[in-house]
């Protein structure tokens, strides 16, 4: 899920002079009707709907269903995979999330307009993103396998003694997890920081490093209060994205060993649709929702408020 | 920075290398994607690096093959290209009446939508699922492409309105003096005025319907309308020890967008970092 | 075991009787939906053409879904959402998404009791499985057999006898890792291969001291916790470990990765259906397979599941169409369980299969005594089981204990 909570780019074209007496409405309102109509039946009504199922023990067959109140929401609390996948869900964003945008902003920052080759070493890293994260999990799963690229590599340069059974390694499956989305998510914070630094004026820099501010300070005082409302994006982006992790797991792990690196999303479709607990599933929908909603509406005050400090 | 010249120094050069290395790496698991690909099944538990000792394309053809790809890769485009003409044709005519309607509706409207972007698609999925399943929706085109239609609508109006908002009125006041509908002002005076965020929808919501795995999983298992991503992860699931098929099957999977990556980059990174002023 | 066929019931109960399945018919169409076997050709497949040869004037079209949550989802969608098809497949006993009561409780299976063909079809053992309320919701065609599965060829290379008992199997594991070998094939990231692989040993160590258990845990009896011969089973999971019987990684193989160690011989045995003989040769043709009971803690004590484990049921729209009787009639009692037999491995409901790979087996399922139906088909939901499995793996990687695995398994069975 991508979403973009700037001002989207504008036209090119400047606003025409102000004070045109103004015409007739140039578009009625019926043509709002196909839209608000896609928006409300697949995505309100069903949202609604999910919420309300949460309370109940609908088995997803059945016509009727009881109200259980907070049944499921006691039941995932108490229950160890549920649990479990809550917190491994918000190790994973917070792991990612980090990683993504310390490393995104570095190679921003790295491929100036000095660097000759900038715009294919850009395309390179930027790559990952818009491929399939299923297609491109089941090659990194290959590179983990026991008797995989990685462990061969381990071998070659004499530490066959670090070599495991990467995904099935209660303390290391998470952190493999978390380097395959890494991997993906990087070049978009990259390109969201690159856009940003473009629209950092260039004399900025350059007058300070003539007042003498070394590179670090430069990128303290200057680049990074400029570079704020680039990084909200990037932060809450990747955030979204991280807490849904589906894909790249069941390619992965399937959630294994023994839920370690089972998440919300995918305890959710294997409790519906594997198992059938159509009101326990919607109530895990319901807190990931919750989760994802209140980390991104949290970032996004946090650090819009820290955009008009530095204005 | 934009900055202008700046000087190629020592150091500058190391930085380069440095990055030109990196990027190597980076790509290493689509190097390995490539080679294994091309490997015979007497060599596919020989070292992962080796080189393949002869160049095997039937890899590819089995893959295609026994993996249904053709009809998956039809399936996707037919399910992408739906998706995008709908909320191309959706969207900018939703964001159009409501960047052109100033008012209270107009704005009650444009918050639904973008509240609709930050809300997370995931609590809504199960209750469409037997909503979809009791009008017979469930594995069908026109199912899932409303279902895209739905979830990305938000995401095409919010661009399109902030890019209108920003347009002169000029030439459609023009065209409705000289007595046009609102419609045919809109088709022939606005729409061609949008294309360059027309392009940015198409190709971000069209990666993202692309790519998307949960959404078929649920809605098209077992049909045969299964996309790319489905295909492959049941094709996974049959010839898993067999990695030179496998990474054909992904490769020929990943070629259309690895291909419009190579020709419009710039247009798909624009699309990605879309929302940022520029 | 049951072997009369159909004497008693034969009476005019179907004329009177509101049963929804239609009497036979000649022609027709029928569609059906079961889930994919992994063999090429679907073995349902030759059963069809062997009944279309019969029945000329039915055609049976049938599709095949990726097994598992795929299946299970299609499935029920299509009950649910009209596009039924006629016959479908389904699992024996309750709780699953597949399962027959399941599907029958919620009203999407016919009731098959007042068809006079379908008297003593159901085994004694395997009644619960089918019959609810006193009434027949599917029919069986196959026995399902799980056993230690040999690659014949490697095991005369290795000189290792076949262990009668677990502590051969044991000390057979060590001797077969010296030679660089593995004795068992494990897919340990597969929650229904390491669930078999357990439920095979609970089979051994449960049934053995405690043939009702089932029972007494639905009445509450006992647990999982409580019950010693689960405490055995699951340590036996570590003792084998220990004793390195499975390959290297079997904690994170699936069973594609793990099938090819027996095929290729670098795992001596697997523990699977020999139903899935036929996927195995499909794999290499000239293979040599031996199937023989995983030993108990005695030779006599050794215990083994062949029970009727896979249903057909009939939809509320295939009950009006006569011809989807008549083809349920010919895969259970018209030759079509043979047909089936013959291409996967499974036996047929009556009698046994001319297979060699199955000598190994032919003592022992004559021995009533000693033939339990799979442990874990009446457990009230699919989570139990997939504890189990998941289990195997926790002991595997050393992240769960015995009695954890257990706990988390009575937690699920309150969860329905």
């Amino acid at each position: 899920m991508t979403t973009t909570l700037e001002a989207p780019p504008a036209a090119k074209t400047e606003r025409p002079p102000q004070g045109r007496p103004r015409r007739r409405a140039t578009a009625p309102l019926i043509w709002l009707v196909p839209g608000l109509l896609l928006l409300v039946t697949a995505r309100y009504v069903p949202t609604i709907l999910g919420a309300n199922y949460a309370f109940t023990d609908w088995n997803g067959l059945s016509s009727v269903y009881n109200i259980v109140g907070l049944d499921n929401f006691v039941a995932i609390i108490n229950g160890q995979d549920s649990r479990q996948a809550l917190v491994n869900t918000l190790v994973l964003a917070v792991t990612v999330v980090i990683a993504a945008n310390v490393l995104g902003l570095s190679l921003a920052l790295a491929l100036d307009s000095a660097i000759k080759t900038r715009n294919l070493v850009r395309a390179v890293f930027f790559a990952p993103a818009v491929l399939s994260p299923l297609a491109t999990a089941y090659i990194w799963r290959y590179i983990f396998q026991v008797d995989g690229p990685l462990n061969h590599l381990l071998g070659a340069v004499g530490l066959d003694s670090w070599g495991r059974s990467w995904l099935a390694d209660p303390t290391w499956a998470q952190w493999a997890v978390a380097v395959v989305v890494v991997w993906q998510f990087t070049g978009l914070s990259m390109i969201i920081y690159l856009t940003g630094l473009q629209s950092i004026p260039a004399e900025l820099a350059e007058a300070a490093a003539v007042d003498g501010a070394g590179p670090w300070r430069r990128f303290r005082r200057i680049t990074l209060p400029l570079l704020a409302p680039a990084t909200t994006i990037a932060l809450t982006l990747t955030t979204i994205m991280a807490l849904g992790i589906f894909d790249q797991v069941v390619a992965l792990t399937g959630g294994g060993p023994v839920g370690k690196t089972a998440t919300l999303s995918t305890v959710m479709y294997e409790q519906t649709f594997s198992l059938g607990r159509f009101g326990y599933g919607t109530a895990l929908a319901l807190i990931l929702t919750l989760v994802i909603t209140l980390a991104s509406v949290t970032q996004l005050l946090v650090l819009r408020s820290r955009e008009r400090q530095i204005r | 920075m934009s900055s202008g010249m700046q000087r190629y120094t020592r150091r500058t050069l190391a930085r380069e290398i440095l990055l030109i290395l990196a990027g190597l790496g980076w790509l290493f698991p689509l190097y390995l994607l490539l080679l294994t690909s091309l490997k015979p099944d007497s060599q596919i538990f020989s070292a992962p690096t080796d080189l393949p000792t002869s160049l095997d394309v039937g890899n590819y053809a089995e893959a295609w093959s026994s993996a249904d790809l053709g009809r998956a890769l039809f399936n996707s485009m037919v399910i992408t290209g739906g998706s995008v003409a709908l909320l191309i044709v959706v969207g900018s005519l939703s964001a159009y009446t409501i960047a052109r309607r100033p008012g209270r509706w107009s704005a009650v409207f444009y918050l639904l939508f973008v509240v609709g972007i930050i809300v997370p698609s995931q609590l809504g999925l199960i209750p469409l699922y037997s909503m979809m399943r009791s009008l017979g929706l469930v594995g069908s085109y026109v199912g899932i492409i409303l279902l895209y239609g739905g979830l990305w609508i938000p995401m095409a109006v919010f661009l399109y309105t902030g890019f209108i908002r920003a347009m002169p009125k000029d030439y459609e006041e023009a065209a409705l003096i000289d007595g046009a509908t609102p419609f045919r002002t809109f088709w022939r005076v606005i729409f061609p005025q949008l294309r360059s965020v027309t392009a940015t929808v198409a190709t971000l919501c069209g990666i993202l319907v692309w790519n998307d795995f949960f959404t078929p999983l649920i809605f098209l298992s077992g049909t045969d309308k299964v996309p790319l991503p489905l295909a492959i992860y049941e094709f996974v699931g049959s010839v898993a020890t067999r990695w030179n098929l496998v990474f054909a099957g992904i490769l020929v999977a990943l070629l259309p967008v690895l291909i419009l990556f190579v020709v419009a980059q710039r247009q798909l990174m624009r699309g990605f970092s879309g929302g940022i002023k520029s | 075991m049951l072997s009369g066929c159909g004497g008693g019931g034969g009476t005019k109960n179907e004329a009177a009787s509101v049963a929804a399945a239609a009497a036979p018919a000649d022609s027709g169409t029928v569609t059906l939906i079961a889930q994919a076997s992994g063999n090429k050709p679907e073995p349902l497949a030759e059963v069809i053409s062997s009944f279309e040869k019969k029945h000329p004037d039915i055609k049976v079209k049938a599709e095949y879904l990726p097994i598992g949550t795929t299946y299970a989802n299609s499935l029920r969608t299509r009950l649910r959402g009209g596009n039924q098809p006629d016959v479908f497949y389904a699992a024996p006993g309750g709780g699953g998404l597949t399962s027959l009561l399941n599907l029958a409780d919620a009203g999407l299976t016919a009731d098959l009791t007042q068809q006079s063909w379908t008297k003593g079809l159901v085994d004694d053992n395997a009644r619960e499985l089918f019959y609810k309320d006193g009434r027949l919701w599917g029919v069986p065609f196959d026995r399902v057999v799980v056993a230690q599965v040999y690659n014949g060829a490697a095991l005369k290379e290795s000189g290792i006898e076949i262990p009668r008992t677990m502590d051969e199997l044991l000390a057979a594991c060590k001797t077969a890792k010296k030679q660089g070998k593995t004795m068992l094939a494990l897919a340990g990231a597969s929650t229904e291969n390491a669930g078999l692989m357990a439920s095979a040993l609970a089979a051994n160590y449960v049934l053995a001291d405690e043939p009702h258990f089932n029972s007494e845990r639905t009445e509450g009896k006992t647990s999982f916790a409580d019950s010693k011969g689960w405490q055995s089973t699951t340590q036996a999971i570590v003792d084998m470990k220990k004793a390195g019987c499975f390959q290297k990684g079997a904690e994170a193989a699936d069973i594609p990765q793990a099938a090819p160690a027996l095929v290729e011989g670098k795992a001596l045995s697997f523990i699977i259906p020999t139903g899935a003989f036929g996927a195995l040769r499909g794999i290499s043709p000239d293979l040599k397979l031996e199937a023989h009971p995983l030993p108990g803690v005695t030779a006599e004590g050794t215990n083994l599941y062949s029970s009727q484990s896979d249903a057909l049921a009939i939809s509320a729209k295939g009950a009006k169409n006569g011809a989807a009787t008549t083809f349920l009639k010919y895969v259970s009692t018209g030759g079509g369980d043979k047909v089936y037999a013959e291409v996967t491995g499974n036996l047929p409901l009556k009698g046994t299969l001319d297979d060699p790979a199955l000598d190994g087996l032919s003592g022992i399922l004559a021995d009533e005594k000693h033939v339990f139906p799979l442990i874990q088909l009446p457990w009230p939901n699919p989570e139990v089981y997939s504890e189990l499995g998941k289990g195997v793996q926790g002991l595997l990687t050393g992240q769960q204990s015995p009695a954890d695995v257990l706990k988390s398994m009575d937690a699920a069975w309150q969860n329905s």
